[in-house]
């Protein structure tokens, strides 16, 4: 008794999806003058004002009622049957959503009616159901999208890079677009499956060392001519699941994306310039951890200044300065804080001697 | 169709577009040299800006209309695109417009981020950005002198100044200058013909060129004396 409830259910299943009298379908209908096979005038603007709909509409049912059994009324119900054919034609209704049918029983709503149109509203929303799951792959990332999706994830390409040498071959700056400087934990490179367009964002869970749930701010990469950079940063999703901190990165395209923190060293280096040269442009970098900032050189280009610095000894800066006559000199991989103990001077004396003895050094200060 | 231009801000060969179809637009990088001798990053309101990047277009302006370009910049580091505005040169008042409802919207080609913009009309385009600091510095020619025209390019900061007056002190409106800042002129003593002076610098090693600057007002007093 149990299965054939079963058989019943799953057989009458695709009927009601078919069935016209659902609530979701609208209807209208019409009335032909006597014995005419045309619509009046009343009649087929009342019909075009619904044309648009019918248009967009997914499922169109047209019935047409046969009044009589004569073969009169057969010829006649033909000519109205071959009316509408056109008219599905013409405003370029599909064969496959709309069905026209000839029915013998008068319309319940409308008794007098010849026609009923009836039709799915195409301003309410497709109802789709569709199973979400999680796919694992086996180098430890996870996804979660729909069931239909991971066909199309599987061949992601997931690559992080967080080792110094990694994020330098990108000549990542480590500052955010406020000038801020920020401490790396990882850049993600997402690369989709050629010719992959997700229709919906997936969330990609990226297992990653360092990262905390508080506190970290996801990027995505920008770049110019000269470096890489984060930017439109926002909050990262981190938490912790089977004992590992998973970044939850929401996208839904290739790209390169970066999760970082603000870092809390607070030291300010301030580098002043020898009188009679102009600072040009600074660099401070550091391998251990991963640093490269760029100086923010006062509009005068009489000093340069870097914040929230770690202890400067383990920073090395890079300055290029020019003086009046245009000559510029580059003082490299120097340590910040022999700098702030010595002058650029004395590192440009050492390289170039013969600089003027009445250049007067300034010393650099540590704030 | 909207057709797809990148600009970088280092990019030295110019974009430009296929030659094959005659009436496509073409554009061209301008470059910050190019606004330093023949324009000036003023806005409307004569406030100088800052000079990010810029290019030039031309083309047809009714084919223009039908098919804007779209633009597309390097994004800058350490700049905001919100704070980024694109202004269009006019020639008759020498100042650069605002777009109005052109904003800059982000865009990926690939992997790359990019700022873009349409683009609907010939002109020159640049993206500019405001200066943190207002201020004006004085430069105050020697007694018996006095500039008719003259212009000043701080490349670091991408502002170009530039003024037409007759007058005997030059008002730069910004609040500092850089040792490295161009000062060109024309300038005329009393009773001699006018002369030109290009592109020397405010820097303290030209001694006898600049004195030193008086850091109340922040005025520099100007000598002649290097000249001869």
């Amino acid at each position: 008794m149990k299965i054939c409830i079963v058989i019943l259910c799953v057989l009458t299943a695709p009927a009601l999806a078919q069935d016209s009298g659902s609530s979701e379908y609208l209807s209208f209908y019409l009335r032909y003058d006597d014995r005419e096979t045309m619509l009046s005038e009343y009649e087929e603007g009342k019909l075009l004002d619904y044309v648009y709909d019918l248009f967009l509409s997914e499922s169109v049912i047209i019935d047409i009622r046969r009044s009589g059994s004569s073969f009169a009324q057969d010829a006649l119900t033909e000519q109205r049957y071959h009316y509408f054919s056109e008219l599905c034609k013409e405003y370029q209704l599909s064969e496959l959503t709309t069905k026209i049918n000839i029915v013998t029983t008068r319309f319940e709503e409308d008794a007098q009616a010849d026609v009923r149109v009836l039709y799915r509203d195409p301003t309410q929303a497709k109802k789709v159901v569709r199973r979400e799951g999680v796919f694992t792959h086996p180098d430890g990332w996870r996804v979660n999208c729909f069931l239909s999706d991971i066909p199309f994830l599987q061949g992601t390409q997931i690559h992080v890079m967080r080792t110094p040498e990694e994020l330098s071959k990108l000549n990542l700056l480590t500052v955010d677009e406020w000038g801020n400087r920020l401490e790396i934990f990882g850049v993600v490179s997402v690369t989709l499956a050629a010719d992959t367009v997700l229709p919906s964002r997936v969330k990609f869970q990226i297992p990653l060392h360092g990262i905390s749930e508080v506190g970290c701010v996801e990027y995505t990469l920008m770049s110019n001519a000269e470096n890489t950079f984060p930017s439109n940063g926002s909050k990262a999703s981190v938490k912790r699941e089977d004992g590992l901190m998973l970044w939850k990165l929401d996208t839904n395209r290739s790209g390169l994306y970066v999760i970082a923190g603000r870092t809390s060293d607070a030291q300010t280096y301030k580098f002043n310039v020898p009188e009679g040269f102009a600072i040009l442009s600074g660099r401070a970098m550091s391998m251990s951890p991963y640093m490269n900032v760029e100086a923010v050189v006062a509009g005068n280009q009489l000093s340069a200044s870097f914040r929230n610095m770690p202890a400067p000894e383990l920073v090395t800066c890079e300055f290029t300065l020019a003086d009046m006559q245009g000559n510029e000199y580059t003082i490299a991989a120097v340590s910040a804080k022999m700098l702030m103990h010595e002058s650029f001077l004395s590192f440009l004396r050492k390289r170039d001697p013969v600089l003027p003895e009445n250049l007067v050094a300034q010393k650099n200060t540590n704030k | 169709m909207n057709i797809r231009i990148v600009i970088s801000a280092m990019m030295l060969p110019l974009a430009s577009l296929s030659v094959a179809q005659p009436n496509s637009p073409l554009v061209r990088e301008l470059d910050f040299e190019e606004v330093a001798q023949n324009y000036n990053t003023y806005n409307e309101k004569r406030e100088p800006m800052s000079y990010l990047a810029g290019f030039s277009m031309e083309g047809d302006i009714q084919l223009l209309k039908k098919n804007p370009v779209q633009v597309m910049f390097n994004p800058l580091a350490k700049v905001d695109r919100g704070d980024c505005v694109l202004m269009r040169w006019d020639p008759v008042m020498r100042v650069w417009d605002k777009l109005a409802g052109n904003q800059l919207k982000n865009t990926t080609e690939g992997r790359n981020l990019y700022w873009a913009a349409l683009i609907d009309s010939p002109g020159h385009y640049a993206l500019m950005k405001e200066l943190e600091k207002t201020g004006t510095t004085q430069l105050v020619l020697p007694s018996g002198c006095s500039a008719e025209e003259w212009r000043c390019v701080q490349q670091n900061m991408g502002v170009v100044c530039e003024g037409f007056a007759h007058t005997k002190s030059l008002s730069v409106p910004m609040p500092t200058l850089s040792p490295t800042a161009r000062i060109s002129m024309r300038y005329r003593k009393m009773g001699e013909p006018v002369q030109h002076l290009s592109d020397t610098v405010l820097g303290t090693l030209v001694s006898d060129f600049w004195k030193q600057p008086d850091a109340v007002n922040q005025t520099f007093e100007m000598s002649f004396a290097s000249l001869k």
